[in-house]
């Protein structure tokens, strides 16, 4: 049964698979929408829940509280987790990259469009045929350089 | 049960790039022309990158992986004994749809290996031959470039380039810088509106479709003309086997499933199987009979050997500017080829392509890059390389040539099926020592390449690490050779063991190159196709 203190423990782990701050002032992980994205992703996984709850109790088992524990014993705790859980671990991982960086919300941050890309795509200039002449001159002027048969 | 359908002149076994290509060389004979496709059309709506979760689709139902995606249309692939996993799409365009169009030619060279370089064996054709069939392509398929470029012979793509960006300009100054070749991409990718087709909006999603029909996938080149012109295009029919005639040694006509299961007779006058390097050794393999007891057109034992990738590997620099790599074209911007021909001072023979394709989007870099399955690390250190090394980066694919050898191969797994039922392939490949050396030499030069064009930093993984996903190339595995001991089809594709039945994809190919098979399978699929029309009043003899 899945359960309120769980979702809550969910979203703590996630804040420290990717932590807010920086220079680009991201967001963590650690939301509700990044949660159930990761949870019911089956189109990506073959039973995400197991995967999480496997996580969750191996978390649960080294502390009670993880959320009261200052971070880096919270980062060193996940690493214990990780190091005996590889698999599911990874898995929460890799799910926790899809689940956040499909929200359109994040790419801006990065420099890349919220947009779906078609139709409107990226205007990007075509170099003028002088700047490619000039770029390109050195190239020409070592010659042939195909061997020739 | 089985049911029989007409009779038909021509039957070519999937609408990928070769499929579509000899079915339009064959239009003007006027035969009536049936085409078999196991997938289906991709419909306007169904293209991903018109989404805002775009990037999920790669992971999913869109994946190069047909092993990820696991589609109705897929078939499965053993890939366990092997360091790299066969990719592509199944359905209207074939690997077309999903490839990234970046579209160098062979060189003269790759057609003479033995002669030059005493390895492989050389082509029973070369490359003047199919210089013409190259424009001709090049034409149908609408291909941007820049003409003048030293590393060929004389030609100029139909269009003018499509801009190679902030990141093409910063590594062409740094191949300049240290004086070695390297040249604007040619792509099939539509730098100005053509034909009805919308010029590139420099979306970044290639691998996804490409929903504007700038990228010559031929659901957008060939097929529209060739259905308008009245060839048949049966979609969701998958070739269970080839069936031929016991007496004459003919190929009458396939046996395939349809959309339900149902099986089905289809005869034909002229067998043309068009399902590349893995989907045609493994039809041949399957299709078994007394006169072939090893797979149609199998007598040489060749059938699924000499199995041919081309391994990569990748470097990046971190640059002080956004390099805006994930806008434009994927895979395409500049292309080096100083080091593609042997060089006997370098330890190996041949050579390999540094390819400057661009950066990709933030999902696809934190879970390890495109074809990789790696994530990056979690915690701080993931916030670290997002925020101050994903936006900055710029790197160069090391692309190698593969040598043949008979151990490299697609045989049929005794226990995996398809849907239907069918024998699944198996891969069993491994990396040879020359490609090592190459992978180590091309890991160093673009390291070198890297750091002239200003990156603070260089990152690299070991040298023998591939891609997994790689396997977009499948080479070799139905070789073309005068000699029927040592080769499947003769020198115009037509089966030395079966008069009747031509094969016209990669699996034909002697050796690999260096660079993207698509444009020299296409030219090769209408040089067939040339071939069979001059040699139409004795094509069976």
């Amino acid at each position: 049964m899945w359960t309120d203190r769980n979702d809550e423990l969910l979203m703590k782990i996630l804040d420290e698979i990717i932590p807010a701050g920086g220079a680009r002032r991201m967001p963590s992980a650690g939301v509700k929408a990044v949660a159930e994205s990761v949870l019911s992703a089956t189109a990506y996984s073959d039973n995400p829940v197991e995967s999480v709850t496997v996580v969750l109790q191996a978390v649960e088992s080294r502390a009670g509280d993880f959320a009261g524990l200052p971070a880096p014993e919270r980062v060193a705790l996940l690493k214990l987790v990780e190091a005996d859980h590889p698999a599911p671990f990874n898995e929460l991982v890799r799910l926790t990259y899809m689940a956040y960086y499909s929200r359109p919300e994040i790419r801006p941050l990065l420099g890349v469009g919220a947009h779906p890309v078609h139709p409107g795509g990226y205007e990007v200039t075509r170099e003028s045929e002088d700047l490619m002449n000039d770029l390109t001159a050195p190239v020409r002027a070592r010659g042939i350089a195909y061997r020739q048969v | 049960m089985s049911m029989s359908n007409e009779p038909v002149d021509v039957l070519i076994i999937g609408a990928g790039a070769s499929g579509a290509a000899i079915a339009w060389s064959l239009l003007e004979t006027r035969m009536r022309i049936l085409c078999l496709e196991q997938g289906d059309h991709l419909h306007d709506k169904e293209f991903p990158s018109r989404r805002e979760d775009y990037e999920l689709s790669r992971y999913g139902a869109f994946s190069c992986d047909p092993n990820v995606r696991n589609l109705k249309q897929d078939y499965p692939i053993n890939s366990e004994q092997s360091c790299i996993t066969p990719v592509n799409w199944n359905g209207v365009g074939g690997s077309t749809v999903n490839f990234l169009g970046h579209w160098p030619r062979m060189k003269p060279s790759d057609f003479k290996t033995r002669t030059l370089d005493g390895v492989a064996e050389d082509w029973p054709v070369d490359y003047e031959t199919l210089e013409p069939f190259y424009d001709l392509n090049d034409e149908n398929t609408g291909v941007s470039g820049l003409g003048g470029n030293p590393g060929y012979p004389d030609y100029s793509p139909p269009l003018p380039p499509i801009p190679i960006g902030r990141l093409g300009r910063t590594l062409a100054n740094g191949f300049n810088q240290l004086g070695w070749h390297w040249w604007p991409s040619d792509v099939a990718i539509l730098s100005e509106d053509r034909d009805g087709r919308q010029k590139c909006v420099n979306a970044g999603t290639c691998d996804l479709g490409c929903a504007a029909g700038a990228k010559g996938g031929t659901n957008f080149t060939y097929w529209p003309i060739l259905e308008n012109a009245g060839v048949e295009l049966r979609t969701n029919a998958r070739v269970r086997e080839i069936i031929v005639d016991q007496e004459t040694g003919f190929a009458t006509g396939v046996l395939y499933h349809d959309a339900d299961g149902q099986l089905h007779v289809q005869k034909a006058e002229l067998v043309i199987v068009a399902c590349n390097g893995v989907g045609t050794p493994r039809l041949l393999l399957n299709s078994k009979s007394s006169l072939f007891p090893e797979g149609i057109a199998n007598r040489s034992g060749l059938v699924g050997k000499n199995l041919m990738f081309h391994p990569l590997t990748g470097v990046a620099g971190v640059f002080d500017e956004p390099m805006l790599g994930h806008e434009g074209p994927m895979a395409c911007s500049i292309l080096s080829q100083e080091f593609y021909e042997t060089d006997p001072e370098r330890g190996f023979v041949r050579g390999y392509g540094l390819h400057s394709g661009r950066s990709t989007t933030p999902m696809t870099f934190a879970l390890g890059g495109y074809g990789i399955d790696s994530p990056i690390p979690w915690g701080e250190e993931h916030r670290e390389i997002m925020d101050n090394i994903y936006p900055y980066l710029a790197g160069l694919t090391v692309v190698t040539e593969d040598l043949p050898e008979e151990c490299n191969s697609v045989t049929l797994d005794p226990e995996l099926t398809d849907s239907d039922g069918i024998p699944a392939p198996r891969i069993t490949y491994r990396l040879g020592d020359n490609t090592r050396k190459m992978l180590r030499h091309g890991q160093e030069k673009a390291k070198e390449l890297l750091r002239a064009a200003g990156a603070k930093s260089v990152i690299a993984k070991g040298s023998d690490e591939v891609w997994w996903r790689a396997g977009w190339h499948q080479m070799g595995t139905c070789r073309m050779g005068a000699d029927p001991e040592t080769s499947v089809v003769n020198g115009w594709g037509r089966s030395h063991d079966v008069r009747n039945l031509f094969i016209v994809d990669g699996s034909i190919f002697v050796t690999s190159g260096a660079v993207n098979p698509t444009p020299t399978i296409q030219a090769l699929a209408l040089y067939i196709g040339d071939r069979i029309k001059t040699n139409i009043a004795t094509l069976f003899d």
